[in-house]
This record gives structure tokens, C-alpha cells and sequence, in this order.
């Protein structure tokens, strides 16, 4: 090897490093950008992942609450029998979903 | 370095034929072996061995007809015409690159090589973005650039050593 295919070596492997952290650091901060709130099969509201925030999801008895908090939710009271909602905790992946069958709500992480 | 009076013209015909043939029965030989490491578009690149073992002694308008040749019938034999336009893209520009490589004469077939497999994945991945017309595609960047010079260095390596023992063609 010559002394120019060391350094387009070195270069290119660098570039790879650099794409890997780049590329890395773009899927994370892409992972769970909004909070999809779905009522009885309706979008009932879209809120982003980044805001802490409480929410309250109407239903025909009591709220139910949703707390947003450090880029995660979860599902912070539920007026329903079995509190399955409650207890799925916190979700901050895409795709990650709490659903409350009672009530019908969907929230999901998109 | 090459020199035009080396071979003569009948003589670089006939090598260009014999070594379409041998180069479309590599990339055959690579369809046999599964290299599958779940990165669409990760392949070895076996038949560049051909290219960079005769970088030296043939012209680059020969090895430009040697790799497109075989691109165009092994697509047609192997392939399908999706390969064939993500195989035809990437073998394009890496020659392209390596014949720039060259003709600096700054480098060894092994660096040439390594451009070579870098700009062959790089080729590829554009064409599938403007296919796809997605940007998610760039995920695969650094996965496809770490194959390109692996497999650059050991085709290079592997091309370099050939063309040494090839005084006599």
C-alpha cells in the first residue's frame, strides 16, 4: 500500500465513524416524537413527546389522566374497573401503546 | 505502469472476452455464497478481483467494458431488473472513481479497490433513495460504507496479488 491509500483509509474510516454517530444520534432523538390519543377508534388528540404535560381524557364518568413526562407517558389514574391502563406504565417507543378496553381509549407513540 | 505497446490490439480483444467470461463465472460463484448479514445491498464483489488484478495491464476503456459487460449479462442471467439497475449504478461510479484513483497515480490497486467498493455501495444507495423516494434509506449509510472498504481492502488485496503473478498476459 501507498501512502495515499493509508490516508483515503483513514478518511473513509472516520466518514463511517462519523455517519455511525450521526445515524445513531438521528434514530434516537426519532424515537417516540408524538402522543397519539385515540377515543372510541377517533383521533381525540396529538401532542408532542417532548412537553411535559397532564392530560385529561374525557369519558362518561370520571377522567382518565395522562402524564407526559420526560419524553415517556403513562396512564396516571383511569376511572375504569381494572386499572390494566395504570398498570402498563410508562411507554416511550414507537409503536408502544397503553389501551384501556372500558373506556375505549388508545394512546399510542408515533 | 501500462503502456499501450505492451499487448497488442487482437490480443487485448481476445483478454477482454476471456475475461468477461471469467468475471461473469465470479459472479456466479458469489450467488453461491450467502452473505447475508441483513444489510440489503452487502455483497463481496468478487468479480472487481478481475478488474484490479489487470488494472495494471490493460487499458481502463477494456476493464469499463469487462465490468459493464458483466453487470449487463450477469443481471440478465441471475438477477432481475431491479439488481440490474442497483448493480449497473454502483459498478458505474465506482468505476468511474477508480479510473479517477488512476490516473492520479497516487495510489495502489488496493486503495483503488477500496474506492472502489465504497463508491459501488454509495452508487447503489442513491439510486434506491431516488427509487424509493425515501430518506430512510440513509440508516444504511454507515452500514454500507464499513462493507465497502472491508471488502474493497480484500478484493484489493486479493486483486493485487493476482495481477503480480500475471506478468505474462
Amino acid at each position: 500500500m501507498k501512502k495515499a491509500d493509508i490516508i483515503l483509509l483513514t478518511v473513509l474510516l472516520f466518514v463511517t465513524c462519523l455517519a455511525f454517530i450521526v445515524i445513531s444520534h438521528f434514530k434516537k432523538s426519532n424515537i417516540g416524537r408524538t402522543v397519539v390519543i385515540e377515543i372510541d377508534g377517533r383521533e381525540y388528540e396529538r401532542v408532542s413527546l417532548s412537553d411535559d404535560k397532564v392530560i385529561r381524557i374525557p369519558t362518561d364518568s370520571n377522567d382518565s389522566v395522562l402524564v407526559i413526562n420526560k419524553s415517556s407517558c403513562y396512564m396516571e389514574s383511569a376511572d375504569c374497573p381494572d386499572k390494566i391502563c395504570v398498570r402498563r406504565g410508562a411507554i416511550e417507543k414507537v409503536g408502544e401503546s397503553i389501551i384501556c378496553v372500558p373506556k375505549k381509549i388508545v394512546v399510542y407513540i408515533e | 505502469m501500462y503502456n499501450e505497446n505492451n499487448i497488442s490490439k487482437s490480443k487485448r480483444v481476445a483478454l477482454t472476452g476471456v475475461m468477461v467470461a471469467l468475471s461473469m463465472l465470479l459472479s456466479y460463484l458469489e450467488t453461491l455464497i450467502p452473505l447475508n448479514i441483513g444489510i440489503p445491498g452487502v455483497k463481496l464483489g468478487l468479480a472487481n478481483v478481475v478488474v484490479i488484478a489487470l488494472i495494471e495491464k490493460l487499458p481502463f476503456g477494456n476493464l469499463f467494458l469487462i465490468s459493464t459487460i458483466r453487470v449487463l449479462l450477469s443481471a440478465l442471467l441471475f438477477g432481475n431488473s431491479a439488481t440490474l439497475l442497483f448493480s449497473v449504478s454502483g459498478a458505474v461510479l465506482s468505476l468511474i472513481v477508480m479510473f479517477v484513483l488512476k490516473r492520479s497515480e497516487k495510489f495502489s490497486s488496493v486503495g483503488i479497490s477500496i474506492a472502489g467498493g465504497v463508491s459501488h455501495n454509495i452508487g447503489q444507495l442513491l439510486v434506491a433513495a431516488f427509487l424509493s423516494g425515501s430518506m430512510r434509506i440513509v440508516y444504511y449509510i454507515p452500514a454500507l460504507l464499513l462493507s465497502g472498504i472491508i471488502t474493497g481492502l480484500i478484493i484489493g488485496i486479493f486483486g493485487a496479488y493476482i495481477g503480480k503473478r500475471l506478468k505474462e498476459v
